[in-house]
């Protein structure tokens, strides 16, 4: 097993407890799992559906790509990562879009605090990648690439999340009807 | 179709949408889309929103033809 094997696992493992640390501090109840009502846990479990077959999807796509193109190299940890964050974030807009982005106990201000440190973070080490000339290797994407899709990704949903909050507003009770 | 006997009741009672979504331990916009018609509730969320209005099944959710 190579030393970035490695390194990504022990990275992974660590990320694992520190999310899980930082979730248990966000929630205002010191519970990691978000708790979600009747309608958020229907429209999650819809979001789910519709995130499995885009993700099946854009994997029949890059495999039939994969056998027509053989000398591109398609089938790379880059495009699968791509594709995994194209399925998250079809479930998290249509989480978002649906009402559904805050759970029961979540503090809503730790959780933008969270995005932003989130993003600015992967943004920096995306930049310094850039800079530093080991974002694209030989004409091929690297590892540092997966940090400007997560920067991306964290972008769009804290977008969405923003305006629909803006429209839940306006949906108040004392603008309605 | 809109349940406008649940709005009434709830400012009858002087609640906003937050409160009674915290008193009966859903999301704001969840009785939103119970007030607007875009969800039919379960009954155990209908009986819930029940109790805290002090009224009955039929008053709230009856849909009378």
């Amino acid at each position: 097993m190579s030393y970035q094997a490695i390194g990504i696992i022990v990275g992974l493992i660590l990320g694992g407890l520190i999310t899980a640390l930082i979730l248990k501090m966000a929630n205002t109840n010191n519970m990691v799992k978000t708790e979600y009502d009747e309608r958020q846990q229907l429209i999650r479990g819809k979001a789910y559906k519709i995130a499995f077959w885009t993700l099946s999807g854009g994997l029949i796509c890059v495999s039939i790509a994969d056998m027509a193109f053989p000398n591109m190299h398609i089938t790379n940890y880059i495009v699968l990562t791509a594709l995994f964050f194209v399925a998250l974030s079809v479930m998290c807009l249509y989480c978002i879009i649906n009402g559904c982005y805050w759970g029961l106990n979540n503090n809503k201000k730790t959780y933008m605090i969270i995005f932003w440190i989130a993003g600015l973070l992967n943004l920096f080490n995306s930049v310094m990648a850039i800079i530093g000339g080991y974002m694209v290797v030989n004409g091929e994407l690297q590892f540092p690439f997966i940090g400007l899709m997560c920067t991306l990704f964290i972008a769009i949903v804290a977008g969405t999340a923003l305006i629909c909050d803006g429209r839940d507003k306006n949906d108040s009770d004392e603008s309605e009807d | 179709m809109k349940n406008l006997k649940l709005k009434a009741a709830r400012a009858g009672m002087d609640m906003s949408q937050d409160d009674l979504a915290k008193a009966v331990g859903v999301s704001r916009q969840t009785i939103s889309a119970v007030e607007k018609g875009d969800y039919n509730p379960t009954i155990n969320l209908c009986v819930s929103i029940c109790k805290v209005l002090n009224k009955t099944l039929d008053e709230l959710f009856w849909v009378e033809e």
